[in-house]
């Protein structure tokens, strides 16, 4: 079996929380369906777990709890008797097998179908990533381009210091326009994301909201020289939804272009 | 969160339907898990958002909740991560409202006074990776940075990161005991 459709691997990817939204939810699914997937996850916890001791403990504000308790009005509880015969069996495999999860979960036909079917949605998903890789500053450096020194794509990377990477650009000089893709970020509710060309002169000029992947073409990118573009900082503010500003309210994510 | 009994007995109270006793539980718990979203997130109005969807689940699923099979507190941190990852890939609707004025740096994991024999066991399996996929594994695990983030931070494709994670996956199944 390749290690892209063993099952207990891609328990593993879900509980260190690497699989792509598509696949998550497969595997949740999964989860709910089968024991001996749900065994894994529990064990790939179990594995983890130690890791938690270094995570430091953040006192919540005291509004928060109102607000949960709020929502308990909507949330049901399921039947415990269905649940707790689900668990039982989780509870026999995990006994059983101990590490052998793997075994277990391509063991019979039945399993081993289902197994596939995770294995499917992963490559579904995959092949999503792959489409979108077209967007994906290239990481194969493109061949030199003595000859044309100014074509240069240009690349770069929003992010909040020293955290993940939350947006894409990509400068397509022939065309003059930026391509933006979010990676990771989400606006807090009632909020958009607004993406800003600061120049190193001059004042900020908003390049729009961005709610998904997009093109950007705009007059303020044409008008600044390769150099200018460089040098300038591009930079995702957060607005109020419905709020027309002039300037960025509070800048979540910055970031410069480079040689791609 | 140091007294599992007493932990179990409000979750058991909690499957049963009482409130007062997830509020208990929440008081236990909340600083510890809030710990983990907002180290996720890093955004205090999507940490809160992810903490709220925790308790949730947990007064959801505390009925299929088994002390045979899994920690009490490992599985409320468990709950709060994933509740956090689907968040952060956006899956669905937010509810609360945020400023995104109020925003905490959050801190970086400290060493404990004591390291349990179990975490020193994982560290010593962790140490046999190479550096970057140990690096790839604590960004992925503590501060839930997809395969996409891991592509540009590493300079790879994300299917080449999804290779990489898989074989330390395998060696870390290999290293550690169940």
């Amino acid at each position: 079996m390749k290690i892209a459709d063993d099952p207990d691997l891609i328990a593993g990817e879900y509980v260190l929380g690497t699989l792509e939204a598509g696949e998550r939810t497969a595997a949740e699914e999964f989860a709910g369906k089968e024991p001996g997937f749900a065994a894994a996850v529990i064990a790939w916890e179990h594995r983890f777990a130690p890791l938690n001791d270094l995570i430091v403990a953040v006192e919540p504000p005291i509004d928060v709890w109102p607000k949960i308790a709020e929502a308990l009005d909507h949330t049901v509880q399921p039947e415990r008797a269905r649940q707790a015969a689900f668990m039982t069996r989780v509870a026999e495999i995990s006994r059983f097998y101990g590490a052998n999860l793997a075994d277990v979960l391509v063991q019979s036909r039945r399993r081993w179908r289902a197994a596939a079917m995770v294995g499917f949605a992963v490559a579904i998903a995959l092949a999503a990533v792959l489409i979108n890789q077209g967007m994906r500053p290239s990481p194969a450096k493109a061949p030199p381009s003595a000859a044309r020194p100014s074509a240069e794509r240009l690349a770069g990377v929003l992010r909040y210091p020293s955290a993940a990477p939350a947006f894409l650009l990509a400068f397509d000089p022939g065309e003059r326009t930026l391509q933006v893709r979010p990676l990771n970020a989400s606006p807090p509710a009632g909020s958009r994301h607004e993406l800003w060309l600061i120049p190193a002169e001059g004042d900020p000029v908003s390049l729009g909201a961005v709610a998904g992947p997009m093109v950007v073409r705009s007059e303020a990118l044409g008008r600044l020289s390769r150099d200018a573009l460089k040098r300038a900082v591009f930079a995702i503010s957060i607005e109020a939804a419905d709020a027309t500003v002039s300037r960025p309210t509070a800048i979540a994510f910055s970031g410069k272009l480079e040689i791609d | 969160m140091s007294s599992p009994e007493r932990l179990q007995d409000l979750l058991d109270a909690v499957a049963e339907g009482d409130r007062d006793a997830l509020h208990r539980l929440y008081v236990l718990s909340a600083p510890r898990l809030y710990g983990v979203t907002l180290r996720i997130l890093r955004e205090p109005g999507l940490a809160q958002d992810a903490l709220a969807r925790a308790y949730a689940r947990i007064w959801q699923a505390a009925g299929s909740f088994d002390p045979r099979i899994a920690e009490l507190e490992r599985w409320m941190v468990a709950i709060a991560r994933q509740a956090a990852l689907q968040v952060a890939r956006g899956r669905s609707e937010l509810t609360f409202d945020q400023t995104a004025s109020e925003r905490d740096e959050a801190a970086e994991p400290a060493a404990p006074g004591t390291i349990s024999a179990e975490l020193r066991t994982l560290l010593n399996c962790l140490a046999e990776l190479s550096g970057d996929l140990r690096r790839m594994i604590l960004l992925a695990y503590y501060d839930g940075w997809s395969r996409e983030a891991l592509a540009v931070e590493f300079d790879a494709p994300a299917a080449t990161i999804r290779t990489w994670l898989l074989r330390s996956l395998e060696q870390l199944r290999q290293c550690t005991p169940r």
